[in-house]
């Protein structure tokens, strides 16, 4: 066993990479414990034994708001290249979070500290051309995708495919049977869930289209009861004033049930989810139930971004699979019909459910086996 | 005339060419709206209204054109660390008010 200790400086800005960072700084210090941890982090990269340069709570936002960040994340930035200068870890590992951590790789880089990158940003998905930095920046990408080790590694960037880390996570994740069977009502109920995101951006856009759509599936469908998730309590206000303000101005008597942070539960107890096209994709086909993937954007959002798209699917399911196994739609406008038609085909037709099911097995044949943070803390190791 | 034609016609070819990624045509589209636009608003300003024509090159012109040049030299040698591909989303906001404000000025200065 080495005996000195060694320093690894690790960066994780949002929540779910301070989850997936805190997982793999377990399975470095599992073949060796000498490390020590120093970078960035939330709570769960602390608890994992992270001596925090600075606390990340407070720095992950998006577009606009960023901008008001930057005097802070400059900051952050002096903190980090000081911490290269004076200490000169052995290995940074960057997760996710590109905006920033790009500017740390470079800096890094500079200072000849080797760089590996795990959870890439999805340049397969959106402005390709910036594998240029990343082959100039970092040294290994450790990827999650199995079609994004042969994106990098035809762009001249040393890749390798750990699999997904979330597969770890629900693994160890226990599941509260009673509540699912509780929801189910004994197998008497069709339930539809929907899923609108995680971020307020995302909940504001979709949720109102998804709740225009329970009322017609539920004509079409009457045993239909729609269970609605809030995958954080901070959202549970904003999810409640859209619900509130959707059934009075319809005058609808449709209960949909607001359930706050049990995203398993809710999924397990679905004959179908109507969902973000994000990462709940994969945790849906990990329990192989149809669902319908959309993404809800302004027409100005749709026609500035459409050139730069590269990837023909916007679900991630459908990304693995490199075919159509579940449907999804990029909405510019409130198309609430075409969520309806797909919902009640997938309820009604047992074929087409069948269809659906047989490729989610597929996918998460690909992708849904466990052990991507041992194998991610392998890759790590053998660069130090 | 031909100014006006050349000015209001390229501004939808570009969208159009731009939308379904027809990039090098896109660009040639582009720089005749500029260039149209810009002689425009010279001949209608330049001479009476020299600071306003500054004024209205600065965010419809300089802006967004920098912010293009940068996101291409981005694109071909990958030199800028943050995103530039919301340089054509600063670009499609900024650019095409140069359009109505022209027509509108020479609306006003026709009839007043």
């Amino acid at each position: 066993m080495d005996t000195i200790t060694k320093k690894i400086f690790i960066s994780a800005g949002e929540t779910s990479g301070d989850m997936h960072g805190s997982n793999l700084m377990r399975e470095i210090h599992k073949k060796n414990p000498s490390i020590t941890f120093y970078g960035l982090g939330r709570n769960k990269m602390a608890e994992a034994g992270l001596q925090c340069i600075r606390d990340m709570s407070s720095h992950s936002v998006m577009w606009l708001q960023a901008l008001k960040k930057i005097p802070g994340l400059w900051n952050v930035f002096k903190n980090c290249t000081r911490f290269f200068d004076e200490e000169r870890p052995e290995l940074v590992i960057l997760i996710d979070y590109v905006g920033f951590n790009l500017y740390l790789a470079k800096a890094a880089k500079k200072r000849n500290i080797p760089v590996m990158y795990y959870i890439s940003p999805q340049l397969w998905a959106h402005g390709s051309w910036r594998i240029k930095k990343i082959k100039k920046f970092v040294d290994r990408m450790v990827v999650i995708y199995p079609f994004e080790e042969a994106f990098y590694t035809n762009g001249g960037v040393s890749a390798k495919y750990v699999g997904h880390p979330l597969f770890d996570e629900l693994n160890a994740r226990d599941i509260d049977e009673a509540l699912v069977e509780k929801m189910k009502d004994g197998e008497n109920k069709t339930i539809v869930s929907l899923l609108p995101g995680s971020r307020k951006q995302e909940i504001r856009k979709l949720l109102p289209i998804l709740l225009e759509a329970t009322n017609a599936i539920h004509e079409k469908v009457p045993s239909a009861t729609f269970l609605l998730s809030c995958s954080n309590t901070r959202n549970l206000e904003l999810i409640e004033s859209i619900t509130k303000r959707f059934t009075s101005a319809n005058n609808k008597r449709l209960s949909i049930e607001i359930i706050t942070e049990k995203v398993s539960e809710i999924i397990k107890a679905s004959s179908l989810c109507i969902c973000n096209s994000g990462t709940v994709t994969l945790e849906i086909a990990n329990y192989q139930i149809p669902m319908i993937a959309c993404y809800r954007v302004s027409p100005f959002e749709y026609f500035a971004s459409k050139p730069h798209i590269d990837t023909p699917y916007i679900c991630l399911v459908n990304a693995i699979a490199a075919k159509e196994v579940v449907h999804e739609k990029i909405m510019y406008r409130d198309d609430y019909k075409w969520l309806v038609s797909h919902a009640t085909e997938l309820l009604l037709n047992e074929e087409k459910r069948e269809v659906c099911i047989a490729g989610l097995k597929e996918v998460t044949s690909l992708i849904g086996a466990p052990g991507a943070s041992e194998k991610a803390a392998e890759e790590a190791l053998s660069m130090i | 005339m031909t100014l006006i034609i050349l000015s209001v016609l390229s501004l939808p070819l570009t969208a159009t060419c731009y939308f379904y990624s027809k990039i090098k045509l896109s660009v040639v589209f582009a720089l005749i709206f500029y260039v149209s636009n810009i002689i425009f608003a010279h001949s209608l300003l330049y001479e009476n209204y020299t600071f306003f024509f500054y004024l209205l090159m600065a965010p419809c012109v300089v802006f967004p054109v920098s912010c293009l040049i940068a996101f291409a030299l981005d694109v071909k040698y990958g030199i800028f660390c943050i995103d530039t591909s919301f340089s054509s989303i600063i670009a499609w906001i900024f650019s095409p008010i140069l359009l109505p404000i022209n027509l509108i000025i020479l609306y006003l200065g026709h009839y007043y």
